[in-house]
């Protein structure tokens, strides 16, 4: 720790973790899940809760896979 | 006729057997009856948070195997009287863990009991699988950590489509269990928080237990965290989520700032 490290700006890790996860599970729920039932049943998931990702988050730059398909 | 509860997660060490523990006690303790099956064949664990490690006779595989009647290898807990315990084998292989038994075995349980909870080990083998197979309720445990938030996806992924209830085109009904919490690293922006998981997981939320060193003390006596030290702030979480499982409504009553923590509260990151 120096003098310069008190003015460095305080970057925290939670925001980027979220939106890997976001990124990542976004592919999964489609590709890792293999088999037809698997990705019938996560689209019904994402389908049946209130999509809240893109829409009040613009500046995220993602894209909801439920309402973008 | 019983409701089978299954704690699951994908990844290991999030707090899977602490929360069966912690819940079947709880459930017990509001007068429930209630059995526990241990499904994690070869690494068994729950006899020992549970206290029971020296009263195991037959476990699971003895009773598939037909070795012994299921009221033979149920341990009944010396605290609880309600509260009934169903080892996993330790020495065989998971192997012997068939569909047909692992039915039989719930079938048997049902009507003697209120609730079966299953403690499902980690992964998505066999064991997995047949341990959320009978479930009607999903316990999915999960700590705000990026590897715990992905494993827990995937087994939602299959909660909503390798169940029999979902076969049949029902839903299993499911609840996030947010382990290991620490309010004060997520303002702090150091760990995900609860929104963010949430937000991820899309299911609802159970209960949040913090981070403590009263469930560790708890397991290394050998009892639940709701009978060890029932009014630490964990036991009381697991108290909450389980009257929430049984159906009540839990209003939350924020706490009213005072002008003070007002002007002086700590900025989040």
């Amino acid at each position: 720790m120096n003098l310069f490290s008190f003015f460095k700006k305080n970057t925290t890790s939670a925001p980027v973790a979220r939106e890997r996860l976001q990124v990542l599970l976004a592919h999964e729920r489609t590709i890792v899940g293999g088999g037809e039932s698997d990705l019938v049943a996560s689209r019904s998931r994402r389908l049946s809760q209130p999509c809240v990702r893109p829409h009040d988050k613009p500046d995220r730059r993602l894209r909801c896979a439920a309402c973008d398909p | 006729m019983a409701k089978v509860l299954v704690v699951t997660s994908g990844k290991g060490g999030v707090g899977k057997t602490t929360s069966t523990a912690a819940l079947g006690a709880a459930l017990a303790q509001s007068g429930q009856k209630v059995a526990m099956i241990d499904f994690d064949v070869g690494l068994r664990n729950l006899d020992l948070i549970m206290g029971a490690e020296r009263r195991v006779v037959y476990d699971l595989i003895n009773v598939i195997k037909g070795d012994a009647k299921i009221e033979q290898a149920l341990i009944r807990d010396k605290r609880v009287e309600t509260l009934h315990l169903l080892p996993a084998s330790q020495t065989r292989d998971k192997d012997n863990l068939t569909d047909e038994g692992v039915a039989r075995v719930i079938e048997g349980l049902r009507e003697k009991f209120d609730w079966i909870i299953c403690d499902s080990p980690a992964g998505i083998e066999r064991g997995a699988t047949l341990a959320m197979r009978h479930a009607d309720v999903a316990v999915v445990v999960t700590n705000p950590e990026v590897s715990s938030i992905r494993d827990s996806d995937r087994i939602i992924g299959m909660l909503d489509s390798k169940t029999l209830k979902a076969e049949n085109g029902e839903q299993v009904e499911k609840h996030l269990l947010l382990t290991r919490y620490d309010a004060a690293r997520a303002q702090r922006g150091e760990i995900l928080k609860v929104e963010d998981v949430l937000d991820i997981l899309s299911i609802p939320l159970l209960a949040i237990i913090p981070e403590s060193t009263e469930v560790l003390r708890s397991s290394n006596l050998g009892a639940p965290v709701t009978l060890g030290s029932p009014n630490s702030a964990p036991a009381r979480a697991y108290l909450e989520a389980v009257r929430k499982l049984q159906g009540e409504t839990i209003v939350e009553v924020q706490k009213q700032r005072g002008l003070f923590s007002k002007l002086f509260a700590r900025r989040a990151a």
